[in-house]
């Protein structure tokens, strides 16, 4: 178990590193900030002169190298255009991200797994069709386009609910910014987890185990619930785990709509100002949680079914 | 100058209440000192720089990404007045009004203004563009200022200015203001505001304001406690109307140069303006509230919000919902949904931004002159307004806003036939192949505008090989190339003096990427930045204009309209250069 551990957090720390590499790479390759940082008088001269003082004229290695060896102490640098350190900028931004993700999450599991029981439970019947065919659709909306039908109705119709921002701190104010963009974030994953607790549900339903428990007479409820649901939600927990890191840093969609000022309107606005230290930071944190979260649903794994064993 | 009006025009307006008795008086001064400008100014203007009550174009905002390259990319209009440098008399005039309205009311009630996105440095020297200026603008006092209808230039921090000589500018402070930690605003901090601007680096970042270079600044000097003394090491003509967008800053707090204290300017600024920064969660909210202690006008509003929201419907129900009172980047097709809400209303005005065609005047076929005027006279911009601009807007006669645009300024006609006459003179033949650059999702209907003229062009012969591309992508990659394709599509947020309209076609521009190099233009360029002679330049800017539009490194389309939404509760109106102030902003009920 421990070799284990270790050679994953290895892999895990390339993984980082790889990423890391990729985005820088690809940064450079969609051009340098000088031109858009300059005054919008500046003449070309101007702009050369910060390029060099900004060290992007330097060969990208040596930048890698200088960020690099920088992040590993945990020194992300400095934002390009808000001057303030890109770790700070990104502890700012993680309580609503995790509020935000943790919501969805929640709702995507809560609703999830009942409405995919009872779909497998009652298969073919006019309610599993419903959830089934609802699912399906929660799966090919547009994530902004849900987002803006759901301002259009709640926010501008009704008037019930806000259309953008977090609120001021309260209690109430914060559940009630909440709801809109956690429902946008959360429909997505909600509707794929529920066709996959589905599919794997009726996958076990029909094994050898769950008909020897059946012939010995046990109820349908226990059957479902106590032996085969088990093994239904081994790749169900999977999906889960990759799918809060990707609520995590990839709320970049639903943080946009509704102005929610998380890590992934963050990053967006980064790349579009192309203030690369933030980007490269940004993202390696949210790649750094991605992995982590990895391996802790490999771990959970063996605590969840025993016949799988680390070696 | 937009407000320059005739004497009888002057009085009219003050019957309507439309100037107060203090603005007739300051701008008949300006007319009986600066007459001999008048005429052909008023000739120019026309009234033509009046809002046009009407919208067009698309949404093409989307996400947080429209404003936030605004302020890059060269677009950001922190757009200045005509340099008044020979009419210091002009500003001595007005030197002798108190800025101050005197009326001591007590702010009550709160505004929040929404835009599309939120700042990233509030330092004076890092900010960029027009939404960081806009928070600024109530937190600091900018050395000049301009007037909200007319963007005359107007005392501020700076009750009088005048030109001692060519390279020396002596500037007369207010009485009695302070900044925010009850330090004096005095010519110390002046001066200190001055050489903080003219270091090349705030700590170890690189500025970005650039006053310090466009007026050659050698050095300030306190003559006494209320004066100052600028030198530079050229006439500097536009210097005035750069002030306006100069915030001046208290050393108390500036002095301080290590890293924390930098980080804490750029995200707790403090100043002397009319409000006193309270808060910012970034992406969140700006809180600002009314400094009781503020040497002008007192402000009305007592806590000013800024929220940034990248969601135009967002915007639009935030508004319809009285959860804001000003929006910005309001699309003109959702403009009518907004007039026919209970709440909300729209404010348009056309703005400083020109847009146009570039063409790579280094490569054919654009090296011929006469096939930039064929494209000229090949676009149906008359069609284009009707089909996507809801009938809004003008082909733009020149590129230099008003008030100097050049009085016989004519626009380009539509005739395909003179195009294809010229084409066939300059021996382009049928179906030659041209590649056209175009952003998509910046300026009001900019690929669809593309496309339309792409078709025109087709009609007079040429292949258009159209290449539209997502706006950071063209901002990011594409410009900073500095090898866009023969003709590329573009908008600049011009200021309005005039002489920077023109530069940017002039070689050393850093987004000219025409490589047009006229030889007259030059020279009479070079002669108008070094001129401070008010009449002397409005000729030189006459014949360059002239130049730039018969030698056409670009094909001029049209100045911008800009929409805003505003609540029916207050009054308020949108201003040329993008302004927004809640000191403008009057609660009716």
């Amino acid at each position: 178990m421990t070799r284990y551990i270790i050679r994953r957090l290895l892999q895990s720390i390339l993984v980082v590193f790889g990423v890391s590499v990729l985005v820088f790479v690809i940064l450079f390759q969609t051009g340098d900030p000088a031109i858009l940082m300059a005054s919008p008088d500046a003449t070309r001269e101007e702009v050369d002169q910060l390029r060099h003082d900004l060290g992007f004229d330097r060969p990208i290695y040596v930048q890698y190298f200088e960020f690099a060896s920088k992040a590993v102490r945990g020194d992300f640098g400095t934002s390009l255009r808000q001057g303030q350190p890109v770790f700070k900028l990104i502890r700012e931004r993680m309580p609503a991200t995790l509020k935000l993700a943790l919501t969805a999450f929640v709702l995507s599991v809560v609703i999830s797994i009942p409405v995919g029981i009872i779909s497998a439970t009652k298969r073919n019947s006019i309610w599993d069709n419903l959830v089934m065919g609802l699912a399906l659709l929660g799966q090919s909306l547009p994530v902004f386009f849900l987002g803006v039908v759901l301002i259009f109705v709640f926010a501008g119709k009704l008037k019930w609910l806000p259309s953008y921002g977090q609120g001021d701190g309260s209690m109430v104010s914060t559940i009630k910014h909440l709801i809109l963009p956690s429902i946008t974030l959360a429909t997505f994953s909600l509707a794929r987890s529920a066709r996959l607790v589905r599919s794997s549900l009726l996958e076990v339903l029909g094994l050898d185990f769950v008909r020897t428990a059946r012939s010995k007479g046990l109820t349908e409820s226990a059957v479902t619930y106590r032996h085969a649901l088990k093994n239904a939600l081994i790749p169900v927990i999977t999906i889960f785990g990759l799918e809060f890191g990707t609520l995590l840093g990839g709320a970049v969609i639903t943080e946009t709509v509704f102005s929610w000022p998380g890590i992934g309107r963050m990053i967006i606005l980064a790349i579009q100002q192309r203030d690369f230290p933030v980007v490269v930071g940004a993202v390696t944190v949210v790649a750094v949680i991605f992995v982590f979260l990895n391996l802790i649903v490999d771990l959970l794994y063996g605590v969840i079914d025993p016949r799988v064993r680390y070696g | 100058m937009g407000d320059l009006l005739k004497p009888e025009e002057l009085a009219e307006q003050t019957l309507r209440s439309r100037l107060s008795r203090r603005g007739l008086l300051r701008r008949a001064a300006v007319l009986g000192l600066a007459t001999p400008v008048v005429g052909s100014l008023l000739a120019a203007c026309g009234g033509d720089d009046d809002e046009e009550p009407s919208s067009g174009g698309s949404a093409t905002e989307s996400t947080g990404g429209s404003e936030a390259t605004e302020a890059t990319g060269g677009e950001a209009t922190e757009s200045t007045e005509e340099p008044e440098a020979t009419e210091s008399t002009g500003g001595e005039a007005e030197a002798t009004e108190p800025a101050g309205g005197g009326e001591d009311v007590e702010a009550t009630g709160e505004i929040t203004i929404i835009q599309g996105v939120d700042a990233n440095s509030l330092d004076p020297l890092l900010r960029n563009s027009t939404p960081e200026f806009n928070l600024n603008l109530h937190i600091y006092d900018m050395f000049l200022a301009r007037n909200p209808e007319t963007l005359e230039l107007e005392p501020s921090i700076i009750q009088s200015w005048e030109a001692v000589d060519e390279n020396t500018w002596r500037l007369e402070m207010v009485e009695g203001a302070m900044f925010h930690d009850g330090t004096p605003v005095d010519a110390d901090a002046a001066v200190f505001t001055f050489e903080r601007a003219a270091k090349d680096k705030v700590g170890d970042k690189p500025r970005v304001q650039s006053i310090a270079n466009q007026i050659g600044f050698v050095s300030a000097t306190a003559v006494d406690a209320k004066t100052i003394e600028i030198k530079t090491d050229k006439p500097a003509a536009i210097f005035p109307a750069l002030l306006t967008s100069f915030e001046i800053v208290p050393p108390s707090y500036f002095s301080d140069e290590s890293p924390e204290n930098l980080a804490k300017i750029a995200e707790s600024p403090m100043g002397s303006g009319p409000y006193k920064f309270v808060e910012w969660k970034r992406d969140d909210h700006f809180t600002c509230e009314a400094n009781p202690d503020y040497w002008g006008t007192k402000p009305t509003i007592k806590t000013v919000t800024f929220r940034p929201v990248p969601e135009l419907s967002a915007r639009v129900v935030a508004l319809q919902n009285d959860e804001a009172q000003i929006v910005t980047n309001i699309a003109p097709d959702v403009a009518p949904q907004i007039e026919q809400s209970d709440n909300a209303r729209i404010s348009t005005v056309t703005g400083g931004r020109i847009i146009f065609l570039g063409f790579r005047c280094d490569k054919p076929p654009f090296d011929d002159p006469r096939v930039r005027q064929a494209v000229n006279y090949a676009i149906d911009f008359e069609s284009i307004k009707v089909a996507l601009l809801n009938g809004n807007g003008e082909r733009a006669s020149t590129i230099i806003n008003p008030p100097h645009t050049p009085p016989d300024a004519k626009a380009y006609e539509y005739d395909p036939e003179k195009a294809k006459a010229l084409l066939a003179e300059a021996g382009v033949p049928e179906g030659f192949e041209v590649t056209m650059d175009a952003p998509s999702g910046r300026y009001i209907k900019d690929a669809e505008m593309a496309q339309a003229i792409a078709q025109n062009l087709e009609a007079v012969g040429l292949k258009i090989n159209l290449k539209v591309l997502e706006w950071s992508v063209y901002a990011g990659e594409l410009l900073p190339s500095g090898e866009p394709d023969e003709i590329h599509f573009l908008g600049l947020g011009s200021p309005f003096t005039g002489e920077q309209e023109l530069f940017y076609v002039h070689p050393d521009y850093s987004l000219n990427f025409t490589r047009w190099n006229n030889e007259e233009y030059n020279t009479l360029y070079d002669q108008l930045t070094n001129s401070l002679d008010e009449a002397e330049r409005q000729d030189l800017m006459n014949k360059i204009s002239a130049i730039v539009m018969d030698d056409c490194p670009w094909a001029p389309l049209w100045h911008q309209v800009d929409f805003y939404g505003a609540s029916k509760k207050i009054e308020w109106e949108a201003r040329a250069d993008e302004r927004i102030s809640a000191m403008e902003a009057r609660y009716t009920s």
